[in-house]
C-alpha cells in the first residue's frame, strides 16, 4: 500500500505539469469560444481554429485529468488507512 | 526517481502537450487550405452552368419570409427555407434574418456561445452561392433540398432534441 502511495504520489506530480500546459490550453480556447464576443475584438483570432484545437486537446485533457483524479484519490485515501 | 527526474518527465510531457498543440495548428491550416481549393473549384464549376440569377443584396433582401428565406453568412448566400424547421434552437431564430446578413448571429449564436462544428457542416450544405455570384437556381435549390433531407436522415433532428432537453 505504501509503494503505491508513493508511486501515485510521483505520477501525480508528473500530470500536474502536463495538465498545467494542456489546461491553460484548453481554458484559453475555451472561454473565446464560450464568449465569442471576446475573440470579435482580435481580428487576428480564428474561432474555427479555436474550436479544432480545444477539441483535438480534450482526449489528451480527459486523460492526464482522470490518472490525476485516481492518484489524488489514492494519495487522500492512504493517509485515512494509515491512522486507524 | 527523485524530483529532479518527475520535473524532467513532466517537462517533457509538457513539451509534447505543447507540440500537439502545433501539429494541431498546422492540420487545422491544411484543411482549411483544402477547403478554400474545394468552394473555389465548386465556384468555378457553378460559373460554368448556365446562370439564371444574380445573388446581389437586392435579390435577396426579396426572400425575406418563412416560406421562402435566404440569408447572408460570411459573404455566402444560404436558403435556410427548409432547413427551418430543422434548426435545433427553433425557427424563431432565423426568421428575422431573412433576406438579411446574418453574420453576426450565426457567430454570437445569438449572444450564447458559437455554433458547433455539425451546425457548420450543416450550413455548407445549404450554400446557393457566393454574394453576387451568378448562378442556376433551379439546380441549386434542387441539391439544397436534397441535402436537407439527409440532415433530416442523418438523425440530426433526435440529437437537436437531446440538445434541447438539456
Amino acid at each position: 500500500m505504501t509503494n503505491l502511495y508513493l508511486f501515485s504520489k510521483k505520477i501525480h506530480r508528473i500530470l500536474v505539469l502536463i495538465i498545467f500546459v494542456i489546461g491553460i490550453l484548453m481554458g484559453i480556447t475555451g472561454i473565446f469560444l464560450k464568449y465569442s464576443f471576446i475573440a470579435a475584438k482580435f481580428t487576428f483570432m480564428d474561432l474555427g481554429l479555436m474550436r479544432y484545437i480545444h477539441n483535438n486537446l480534450s482526449p489528451y485533457f480527459f486523460i492526464v485529468f482522470l490518472g490525476m483524479l485516481i492518484t489524488g484519490l489514492v494519495m487522500y485515501i492512504f493517509p485515512l488507512t494509515r491512522n486507524k | 526517481m527523485n524530483l529532479k527526474k518527475e520535473l524532467i518527465i513532466g517537462a517533457i510531457g509538457s513539451v509534447l502537450a505543447v507540440l500537439l498543440t502545433f501539429f494541431y495548428i498546422n492540420q487545422y491550416q491544411k484543411q482549411k487550405e483544402q477547403f478554400k481549393k474545394i468552394s473555389q473549384n465548386e465556384t468555378a464549376v457553378q460559373a460554368s452552368k448556365t446562370s439564371d440569377i444574380s445573388l446581389t443584396i437586392e435579390e435577396i433582401a426579396k426572400h425575406n419570409a418563412a416560406n421562402d428565406c435566404w440569408i447572408i453568412i460570411q459573404g455566402s448566400v444560404y436558403n435556410v427555407t427548409n432547413y427551418l424547421i430543422l434548426h435545433p434552437g427553433g425557427s424563431d431564430r432565423i426568421v428575422p434574418f431573412c433576406g438579411q446578413d446574418a453574420t453576426d448571429a450565426f457567430a454570437a449564436k445569438g449572444g450564447k456561445g458559437t455554433h458547433s462544428a455539425q451546425a457548420d457542416l450543416d450550413l455548407s450544405k445549404l450554400k446557393l452561392g457566393q454574394l453576387n455570384e451568378a448562378v442556376n437556381i433551379t439546380d441549386t435549390n434542387n441539391q439544397i433540398q436534397n441535402n436537407v433531407n439527409l440532415i433530416n436522415i442523418s438523425g440530426r433532428a433526435e440529437e437537436r432534441e437531446r440538445e434541447d432537453d438539456d
